[in-house]
């Protein structure tokens, strides 16, 4: 993640990037377990509005390998076929997901020593 | 003029940032944040706001069928992390289309996009006025809009100050102001819109405008020297 890039594109200072950081891990966690519960009750309507949702948020942060396994799990649930494929796309989602969450903590780390009213 | 909203979206990621957007612009305020349609369509106040931001992908009930459930349609700003929803967007009285994710400098440009659609809309139905209606005291009454110097907004009225006495009348300032010619009234404070021909002294951020003090607002001033020619 690009810090500086992603406040010129927001437009706004560590103190805000660091919250809105923060929300996106929490998100990206719920989110997914969303996604993980929705395919043990085969539930696609919800595969598919969840990783949608989840979509937008992961593009601002400029995610590009879970950008396209969102992309990924999106069309597989829109097919309204439940694949094994999908079901792997599935888990190798929340494999990403646990990575990526530990490179943000790096991140929030370095913006907490940044934003000096914290 | 700041231009009110509500944002109905189900992503609490983007309308945090959607708000912090909004919270760069001087010319936009945020009335509400909504993360369920439904909760919105019963706590929305449809006449506070001027539109909305609306995501169209929502679980339960999308964008499009909140409008539809809706006697009127709101001047609306969709957002989606689709394109295919345009056409319907513009069938549905749409300011703009956000495309998710989105940069705070689209963001820029579409509050550009809604300050245009408000003008248009205000010169649009302007016939040139000379008079206005305004009821007070239950009887419609004939203004004539060059006597009009100062409205102000207090509560739930409106005061409306001519060269020959005050009017009380159960509108919105905003109401007010798009009955007003464009190009002769300036609103400078929340409270406050004045006849920029009838404006006396400026000093800092006090007006003055037949022998009454006004504020200005920071958010205003620099429009205001700009429409006065005060360098």
């Amino acid at each position: 993640m690009n810090i500086q890039a992603l406040k010129t594109y927001l437009n706004c200072d560590n103190g805000f990037l660091l919250s809105l950081v923060q929300k996106f891990v929490e998100e990206l966690n719920d989110t997914t377990n969303k996604i993980t519960l929705a395919w043990q009750n085969q539930n696609l309507t919800s595969i598919k509005l969840n990783a949608h949702k989840l979509l937008s948020s992961v593009k601002v942060m400029q995610l590009k390998e879970l950008t396209l396994s969102l992309e990924k799990i999106e069309a597989g649930a829109a097919s309204k076929h439940i694949s094994s494929e999908l079901e792997e796309d599935i888990k190798q989602l929340d494999i990403q997901v646990k990575k990526v969450i530990n490179d943000l903590q790096l991140t929030i780390e370095e913006l907490e020593a940044n934003s000096p009213c914290i | 003029m700041v231009f009110k909203c509500a944002i109905i979206d189900d992503d609490p990621f983007f309308t945090e940032l959607i708000n912090h957007y909004i919270s760069q612009v001087d010319s936009i305020e945020c009335c509400g944040i909504y993360h369920n349609p439904f909760d919105a369509l019963n706590k929305v106040n449809f006449q506070e706001i001027d539109f909305l931001f609306l995501d169209i992908e929502m679980p339960e009930m999308n964008g499009l069928e909140f409008l539809k459930s809706l006697t009127t349609l709101p001047p609306t700003v969709f957002v989606s992390g689709k394109t295919t929803y345009g056409v319907d967007a513009f069938e549905n009285n749409a300011i703009d289309y956000l495309y998710k994710p989105v940069s705070f400098a689209r963001f820029s440009k579409c509050v550009n996009k809604i300050k245009a659609h408000f003008e248009h809309t205000r010169t649009n139905s302007q016939v040139k006025q000379q008079n206005i209606f305004i009821k007070h005291n239950g009887i419609h009454i004939r203004l004539a809009v060059d006597d009009i110097f100062v409205i102000r907004a207090h509560d739930n009225d409106v005061t409306l100050n001519t060269n020959v006495r005050s009017y009380k009348t159960h509108l919105r300032l905003k109401d007010i102001y798009d009955m007003l010619p464009l190009n002769d009234f300036m609103q400078v404070h929340r409270s406050f819109i004045v006849q920029l021909a009838k404006i006396d002294k400026v000093d800092g951020e006090i007006i003055e405008i037949n022998g009454r003090t006004i504020p200005v607002s920071r958010t205003y001033l620099g429009e205001l020297y700009e429409r006065l020619k005060i360098k």
